[in-house]
């Protein structure tokens, strides 16, 4: 073979050559590395799905036998054992327990929660606060809030103030789903914005957990978190605490338009509050054009048809400009709707006419 | 002539570099958001949502032109999705076959008056058609002329009465929980607006479906598809995912997005003289955002959420690749006021300059690369040294990328055997000989079509239907 076209001759070369020849060689440490890594990953992945299908099932089985058959104390018995034998398989068990708590009615959660304690599980789970890795922080965080074992709160509420963010999040709302009910005045120095899924597993946790009296949420409308107000909000129409409504008027010190909109919308759409009497008074103190015309539109959607004009009637003679070009074109998509009626009234044709 | 040849290289190389450590930045980044939506979805109860009244509600929007061979499965696939609050919104974009028909038999489908709640100019809408059985009670089928894609969600965005629409291809297979999952995503919304969400989208081609739900994951018996899988796993595993975790993503895919459709609306909806319309779109919404100076984020889910069926011939190959890259070209000059212009924030503008230079420019630089080492050969003046050593850098690296993705696939999904990885690896190694000039080669059949404005087309595709188990 000509010298020329020797693979030492390909690799001596100038500077240039010399360092695409290193960097390929890197690349191809890299390449082996994760050919490796692809395949190791593949043998484990494999290997715990083994295991959870031969070991996971007669867990599994202890479980159900546990929750559900007379003989709980030796399927207790018998998951110590497991235990014993193989302590690795603590993992396994805390993940079928956390699988089981789904398909369960919440009436037997409390048994599961019981096992958990028993089978000294809490204790793995609270082993992963300490550790330096978020993943496994926040996997201990959500085993003690799933498991609802609150001997650990306070170790939680310590990471409130954890510099990664989502342990501070996830570290916040498990130490309020673990006080229950009462956790929920934490939400009042709540600083950042409350996602509707955080909200979604709050309301959960309060039907999970409310006796025979729901709290009074208007106590969150002095939070000084927008989003929290809106929360409470949401909680007055989920819980349906139309008793509350004359507390609405907190929320329009707020300064925000949007929020004013937003806050009225979402309470007299689903709360579906039938007389225009019972919110007037509350939001008489609005003298904001897109509040008036937001009410306007979600009145319209499910009130008696003499409310809507009653309704129009006052917020004309009282707070809206006559001249609000805005105001006119509501009014006109209010006519669609009660048209009939709405010729009746004198002032509303006049406008209607411009 | 060796001087000259010398500074070639020197180009080229510096060129492969800085696309190689980009990439590199990229699969961290996309490695590292794999981990942070692993953690935050840990021991995570997506049947909550199904019970609460905060969910939110979804409109999906499936266009359909001469699908005949598919949309009754299709349709069952959606209607069988776990989810409370949604309707499915079919539309037949004119379809020369039976589609409608089959719809109308298959889910007692009749006639009934409408309103369009939406003012998106769109083709004449003939008929729209509801279920009269209670099972189908969710799905409304709209029968207009032939308009395009873009015209067809349009008019299904005009009829959508739920806050969220899913656009989706027809001919696509949803995961049962994928609805969850995506309205998670916008139910986690904070401080910044949830605009627009995606999902993994894999390859369904010889996998096996039963009732609207695959039952059996099968890597592909064509090399073509193969190849597509590999390419579908680096483009949504680390290229999506990487901006994603900065919210820079630039495209959501057309087989499966979800909008708020308050800012779709708003945006302008889809336009209908591009036919990259989900790329555009989203530019647009972002750059409705921007302009608006509104906080917003575009969200990608690394879950599996999505089959498609790829085109296993070279043809099919080359008429969907032509028509992405026209697609980009068109979205990528239509708000070209986006390049490098700092009125827009940093991570958009930084998204849209590295669409045009990696996306488009890149595939032009490597093609006039691959005519010029051809030219030097045919002369005589190749430097065989250059040429082998810059040569194994590209392949090494492009293997060494491949992995990446499959690994981070395999720690994700963990769905192929080990017979499945190695097939793949290989189909890796292969990869920068056969696939990638092929797609190049496209891509410059694309540029050269954009360039002569050839008329756009839906791009019909030739579909084998996916296997029923019985």
């Amino acid at each position: 073979m000509d010298s020329k076209f020797s693979i030492i001759s390909l690799i001596k070369g100038p500077l240039p050559v010399e360092i695409v020849w290193a960097l390929t060689c890197c690349f191809l440490l890299g390449f082996v590395g994760f050919v490796v890594a692809l395949l190791v990953t593949q043998n484990r992945n494999n290997e715990n799905k083994q295991k959870q299908n031969s070991s996971g099932n007669e867990i599994s089985s202890q479980i159900i036998n546990f929750l559900f058959e007379n003989n709980s104390f030796y399927s207790l018995m018998n998951l110590k054992n497991i235990l014993k034998n193989t302590p690795k398989n603590s993992q396994t068990i805390i993940e079928i327990l956390l699988k089981i708590k789904n398909t369960i009615s919440f009436n037997t959660h409390q048994r599961l929660e019981c096992l958990y304690h028993e089978l000294s599980l809490n204790k793995i789970s609270a082993q992963k606060l300490l550790s330096n890795n978020f993943h496994i922080q926040v996997e201990g965080i959500r085993e003690l809030k799933e498991m609802n074992n609150r001997s650990y709160v306070n170790e939680i509420e310590k990471l409130i103030d954890h510099k990664h963010h989502l342990i501070q999040i996830e570290a916040f709302f498990a130490t309020l789903h673990l006080k229950g009910i009462e956790g929920l005045s934490l939400l009042i120095e709540y600083k950042y914005i409350i996602s509707e899924w955080h909200q979604m597993q709050i309301i959960k946790m309060i039907k999970e957990n409310q006796d025979t009296s729901l709290p009074n949420f208007s106590k969150l409308y002095n939070s000084a978190n927008l989003s929290i107000a809106r929360f409470a909000i949401n909680l007055m129409c989920v819980f349906i605490q139309t008793y509350l409504i004359h507390k609405i008027d907190r929320i329009l010190s707020y300064s925000e338009t949007t929020f004013h909109v937003h806050a009225t919308s979402e309470v007299l759409g689903p709360l579906k509050i039938p007389k225009f009497s019972e919110i007037i008074i509350p939001i008489s103190t609005i003298n904001n054009r897109e509040v008036q015309l937001s009410i306007l539109y979600i009145i319209r959607e499910f009130v008696e048809k003499k409310e809507i004009i009653l309704m129009s009637n006052f917020l004309y003679d009282n707070y809206l400009s006559k001249e609000d070009k805005l105001f006119i074109s509501e009014l006109k998509i209010i006519e669609k709707v009660i048209k009939d009626e709405l010729k009746k009234i004198n002032y509303a044709s006049l406008i209607l006419n411009k | 002539m060796e001087t000259l040849i010398h500074w070639l290289y020197i180009v080229f190389t510096i060129i492969f570099l800085s696309i190689s450590v980009v990439y590199v930045v990229m699969a961290i980044l996309a490695t590292k958001m794999t981990n942070y939506y692993k953690a935050i979805n840990i021991y995570t109860t997506y049947e909550d949502i199904l019970g609460s009244e905060l969910a939110p509600s979804i409109s999906i929007i499936a266009p359909a032109y001469n699908e005949g061979l598919t949309i009754v499965e299709n349709v069952r696939s959606l209607l069988s999705l776990h989810y409370l609050k949604y309707e499915i919104i079919a539309i037949n974009d004119g379809s020369k076959d039976d589609s409608l028909q089959k719809l109308i038999d298959a889910y007692e489908l009749e006639q009934v008056s409408y309103t369009l709640l939406g003012k998106f100019q769109t083709k004449t809408i003939k008929n729209v058609y509801r279920s009269q059985s209670k099972v189908y009670n969710k799905l409304t089928v709209i029968d207009k002329e032939n308009g395009g894609k873009s015209d067809a969600l349009n008019a299904g965005i005009n009829l959508a009465q739920h806050e969220i629409v899913c656009c989706i291809d027809v001919d696509c297979i949803l995961e049962q929980d994928s609805l969850l999952k995506m309205s998670k995503l916008f139910m986690e919304e904070t401080d910044k607006k949830v605009i627009a969400a995606g999902g993994v989208i894999r390859v369904a081609n010889s996998c096996k479906f039963q009732y609207g739900k695959i039952t059996e994951v099968n890597l592909p018996k064509g090399l073509l598809a193969k190849m597509q899988v590999l390419e579908y796993s680096r483009s949504f595993l680390l290229g999506r995912l990487a901006w994603t975790n900065i919210n820079g993503l630039l495209i959501i895919s057309g087989a499966f997005g979800l909008f708020d459709k308050d800012t779709l609306i708003k945006a302008g909806g889809y336009s209908t003289t591009t036919i990259g319309e989900d790329m555009e779109l989203v530019i647009r919404m972002r750059r409705y955002m921007e302009e608006a100076g509104k906080p917003y984020d575009v969200v990608f889910s690394p879950d599996l959420l999505c089959w498609t069926e790829t085109p296993e011939s070279i043809k099919l190959l080359g008429k969907q690749r032509k028509r992405w890259t026209r697609g980009m070209i068109q979205s990528l000059m239509t708000h070209k006021i986006m390049f490098l212009n700092p009125e827009y924030s940093p991570i958009a503008t930084l998204s849209y300059t590295y669409w045009v230079i990696f996306e488009w420019v890149a595939s032009v630089v490597e093609f006039l690369g691959i005519l010029l080492f051809t030219f030097l050969i045919f002369f005589g003046f190749i430097n065989w040294i250059y040429f082998f050593s810059l040569l194994a850098c590209v392949c090494v690296y492009s293997w060494m990328f491949s992995l990446w993705a499959l690994y981070i696939e395999e720690k994700t999904f963990h769905q192929y055997h080990l017979k499945d990885l190695v097939k793949l690896i290989g189909c890796a190694l292969i990869e920068p000989f056969i696939f990638h000039p092929l797609i190049t080669w496209f891509s410059i059949q694309g540029n050269y079509a954009q360039l002569m404005s050839q008329k756009n087309t839906w791009g019909d595709m030739r579909r084998n239907g996916f296997e029923i188990k019985k």
